[in-house]
Order: C-alpha cells, then structure tokens, then sequence
C-alpha cells in the first residue's frame, strides 16, 4: 500500500503541473488584463502601463510562466491589496475555521445521510425511502446561499434560538486557546465548557447549511448501493444464519456499500470547498472563503488564483487518501 | 432512442418536464405576464408585503419583485442554455477526437480534462469569471467552461465503445471518411447520454450561475436575476422583508428540481440498471 501511495503521489505530479499551468492561463491568457484588476478600470493608462511593466505582464507568456512557477516554489502566492499582507499568510490565518467549517459539515452530512440512506434501502417504499429519495432530491436544488438566509430568518431572527450569525465566536466570550485553531477541539482540549457552547452554537447553521448538497447525494449513493448490495447471496447467508436484519444490514450490508459511497463522499470535499465561499459570506464566517469573496468584491486577484490552486491541491490529496481508504474498507481491493 | 410515451410513465418525469416547461414558458412570456417593467422604480411603494397589486410583495427600491422574478427566469434560461451550449461544442468534439483517434493527441485532451476536473467546479467558475471581467458574459463563459470536461469525459467513454462496434469497422472498410463516421455514427448513438448530461448540466448551470450572481460575479445591477435578487434581499430579511428572499429562491429551487427529476427520469429510461435501484 505504501508503494502505491508513494506511485500515487508522483502520478500527482502531472496533474499538479496541469493545475499550475490552468491557474496561470486564468490570469494571464483569459481576456481580462490582469495590470487592470489591480490598477482599477478607472486608472490612468500611463499607470496601467507601469504596473504592466512592473509585474512583467508585458513580458513573452513562457517568461511570465517561468516566473509563476519560480514565485510558486518560493512559497509566494502574491500579494492581497485589500488586507495588505502576504496571501500565504492569509491562509494560514484563515485556514482553521474553513477547515472546522467544512469537517463540521461533513460529519452532519454522515450522520444524517448513512441511516437514511441504509433505512431507504431497508425498507424500499416505505415512509423512510421516500424521505430519502425526497431530501437527495430538495438537497441537490436548493442554494445554499438561500438556505442559509432562511436559516438565518429561522432560528435566529424568529426563534432566537440561536446566536447572531456572525463569526466563530460570541463578542463577550474569549476563544479558547490556541492549539490546532479549531475553536470546537481547542475548547475540548482546554476544557473550557463556556466556549465549546458558544462555538458549537455558532457553527450549527452555516455546517448544516453547507452539508445539504453532501446529505443528498451521499443519501442517495448509500441507498443505491445498498439495494445492489441487499440482493447479494452473501446477505441471504447472513440473514438464514439466523442474525438479525439489524445485523445483517449494519455488519454485512454497511461496510459492502460504503465504497462507492466513498468515492463520492471524497469527491463532494470540492463541492464544500466551493460552498465554503458562499457559506462563510453569508455567516460572515472569518475563513478563506469569506476571505475570497472579500477579495472577489475589491478585485484583489492574487486571493482567488491562490484559493483556486490550493483547492485543487486539496481535493487531490483527499480523493488520494480516499483511495487508500479503499482498501482499509476492503481487504480484497488491491494497489497493483 | 427514448420513447417519449414510456418517459411519460415515471411521474417523476412528468412532474420534472412540467416545471421546466412551465419556466420556459414563463420567461417567453414574461413581457406579456408581467404586470410591472422590471426596473421601474416606486419609491413611495418599496418594501410591500404581498398584495393583491403585487403579488410577491415590492423590493427596497419598490421594483415588484413578481415581474423581476418573471425576467429573471428569461436570464437563467438564456444563462443555462448558452453555458450548456459552450459546454456541448466544445466538449463533445473534444472527447469525440480523443476518443476516436486515441494516441498522443487523446492522451493530451484527456490529460488535460483531467486537470479541469481536478478544480472544484464552482471555485473554477469564481476564478474564471473574476478573470474575465464583471458581467453576464463572464459568469455564462465561466460557467460554460467549468462544464467542458464533464461532457468531453462522457463522449470520450461513448466514443470508445461505439468505435469497436460492427457498423463503425463496416464503414472503414467502405472507406467513409473519419469526421462522417463521428457526425453520422458516433454522434446520433452517444445522444442518450448526452441528452441526460444536458439536462442534468442545465440544472448544475442554473445552481453555479446562481452562486456567481449572488457573490456579484455576475449581471450588473439593475438586472433581475434570481440569484443577484436574493443577494439584495440578505440585507433586509432580519427585518422581516422575506418576500424579496423568498420567491427569487423558490425560483432558483423549483427549475433545479425540474432540471434534476427530468435528468434522473431521462437517465432511468436509458439505463434500467439504475431504475432497478430506484
């Protein structure tokens, strides 16, 4: 498995210097003139031209790609005008909260989906089936960012019931300290109960907001690839050997149909990346997706072509590890 | 091919076909149904709760948001249609050339796919559209091309099948020409699939056009587009004006929904493997 891995991460290479290559033709090929972004449309085209000159825009593209790289192995992904830091440092800053955002969500996501999906396929036509055939339906059409405002509406402005959707943490209350920057496990950690409640309560609606595209469909991949998996000989075995169908379907159906729901489960990591940005903005959740739309609304470019390249190296090193997961899940997969 | 009166028979089907027809119809319509233009602006009648003058209530510059959400369909299906429509000429040639000629070259254009398909889709589309510049033609463009691999991917696997069949070996050795067997062959017998990526991908169209207008990649205002509406109703839905929240998202909601029963529904019918999990 480890020379698999290893195989695995040098077949990345290509694909890395794909991306590389992509995100450079986004800003340097594409129609917009990336001088212009940074100036404003309303410049002067004197100072247009300096800062063209001054960035080397101006240079043949096979220059200013060599340059990219170069900057690229330096560590350096520019520069952000509107906080007036380096983007990498940005990122580190912010990395934590998405980071908290996106795992939150994906754990609502399991916890809902995987007895949904296993009951819907238990009990095909039953109430259960068509609550999950109706949720990996609704959960697929509707915007997270409408979801989110009605939420909002909800359970904060009707209700009251929780707390105003701005940030990771309540004003009056002092985050826990510091270790891994994710406020629910710093708190556990430091044991300090007052901001584990707070935290916790304001993480419940944006990573339930974010998880309803992942309900939906790891919902209906676990339903489908349970029904395939109920009509195998080895579940009949099971059940004539006298177990429970509680037991048959948990011990023997379960772990059979949670590989293709795993390769899904892997690839809607993209997915709640790209929904981060739209949840962050909404919850006003201070991570790097709210960072990008920050920079998206001042035409600071340099946070997008960084967010798109570290996205894109995330989502393959999590569909990597997802691979390896294969086999831990399934003994008979093997890494030839 | 797909027999209409048996897609007929999945109620879902219907009730997919339905929404969608009713929305294309609506925005065809939408000068004639709409009561008010949509931009006109009345002050003195902003912020309205539904009425019987305005059905989905009026917006903070006293816009009545029915006839803007009425517009705005015309926007998201002309968004998803064109989006779609780059998608598919782009896309289908590509994976048929790869698929049907293999080697270096196929290699390459799926080699490259690959590469698009490792961005997530909508933070590709963000970066693609601020790139471009602000505007419709950004977002439709943007979108358009973060759905090139998915349909080069899908005729690429179409193509590789349908070359080794009988008829396609026949029509070599008769001495048709490469790009008449694609046109004539490949083509009209990969168009199922295709058919359900399109409609499915018109749905995923509708979601990430959406998604760009309302963190103002997208039109410009005063434009009605539901996903930019919404946008301008976030400010004012803690203060109890959901109407402007509320309808635009329904919109949005209920022409996704259409667009996915009617791909499952069209997917079902080509493929009873999956109806057999249904």
């Amino acid at each position: 498995m480890l020379a698999y891995a290893i195989r695995r991460i040098a077949m990345m290479v290509p694909s890395l210097a794909g991306i590389i290559v992509i995100t450079f033709i986004l800003t340097r090929v594409l129609p917009g003139d990336p001088a212009l972004m940074i100036t404003g449309e309303q410049a002067l085209p004197e100072f247009v031209d300096k800062v063209r000159a001054q960035y080397g825009f101006d240079q043949p593209l096979l220059v200013q790609l060599w340059e990219y790289l170069k900057q690229l192995a330096r560590g350096d992904l520019g520069y952000a005008w509107h906080t007036g830091h380096p983007v990498a440092s940005d990122f580190i800053t912010r990395f934590p909260a998405t980071l908290e955002l996106t795992l939150s969500s994906m754990i609502i996501a399991l916890i809902v989906a995987l007895p949904l999906g296993i009951l819907g396929a238990a009990k095909q036509n039953s109430v259960f089936d068509h609550i999950a055939r109706f949720l990996s339906f609704v959960g697929s059409s509707v915007p997270i960012f409408w979801l989110g405002l009605l939420l909002i509406a909800l359970f904060y402005s009707k209700l009251g019931w929780l707390p105003a959707p701005v940030g990771r943490i309540s004003d009056g209350i002092y985050p826990p300290t510091h270790v891994t920057g994710l406020y629910v496990v710093d708190s556990l950690l430091s044991w300090d109960m007052v901001a584990l409640k707070d935290s916790l309560l304001h993480l419940l609606m944006p990573a339930f907001c974010l998880s309803m595209g992942t309900i939906a469909i790891v919902t209906k991949m676990i339903r489908a690839s349970m029904l395939e998996v109920i009509k195998q000989d080895f579940m009949r075995t099971a059940k004539a050997k006298g177990l429970s169908e509680m037991a048959v379907i948990c011990k023997h159906g379960l772990i059979n149909s949670l590989i293709p729901a795993l390769t899904v489960i892997g690839l809607q990591f993209g997915y709640l990346l790209g929904g981060a940005v739209i949840t962050e903005t909404i919850f006003a959740w201070p991570g790097v997706g709210n960072y990008v739309t920050e920079s998206i609304l001042s035409a600071d470019y340099a946070p997008i072509q960084a967010m798109t390249l570290i996205s894109a190296v995330l989502y393959g090193v999590v569909n990597l590890l997802v691979e390896l997961l294969y086999g831990v899940l399934d003994p008979r997969v093997r890494y030839d | 091919m797909i027999k209409l009166r048996t897609l007929l028979r999945n109620r879902l089907t219907v009730i997919g076909l339905s929404i969608v027809s009713v929305w294309i119809v609506l925005a065809l319509l939408a000068p004639l149904l709409a009561p008010y233009h949509p931009n006109e602006l009345n002050p003195e009648d902003k912020l309205l709760p539904p009425n019987s003058e305005h059905w989905f209530g009026t917006d903070n510059f006293g816009r009545d948001i029915f006839s803007r959400v009425l517009y705005g369909a015309r926007v998201t299906v002309w968004t998803g249609m064109v989006s779609v429509g780059i998608a598919c000429v782009i896309g289908i040639p590509l994976g048929a050339v790869a698929g049907y000629f293999g080697g270096k070259t196929g290699n390459l254009i799926m080699r490259a796919m690959d590469s698009l398909l490792a961005f997530p889709s909508l933070i590709l589309a963000m970066a693609l559209a601020a790139s471009i510049g602000p505007g419709l033609l950004g977002a439709l463009l943007a979108v358009g091309i973060v759905a090139i691999p998915e349909f080069a991917r899908l005729m690429y696997g179409q193509t590789v099948v349908i070359k080794e069949r009988e008829y396609i070996e026949a029509s070599r050795a008769l001495g048709v020409r490469h790009h008449w067997i694609l046109l004539h062959h490949v083509l009209p017998n990969a168009f199922g699939p295709l058919l359900v990526q399109i409609t499915l991908g018109l749905g995923s169209a509708v979601l990430t056009t959406s998604s760009l207008n309302f963190i103002g990649l997208g039109v410009r205002p005063p434009t009605a587009e539901w996903g930019a509406m919404i946008s301008y109703g976030r400010d004012y839905i803690l203060s109890g004006e959901w109407w402007m929240t509320v309808f635009p998202g329904l919109a949005i909601a209920t022409t996704i929904f259409g667009f996915f029963l009617l791909g499952d529904g069209l997917r079902d019918e080509l493929d009873p493997h999956s109806r057999s999990t249904k």
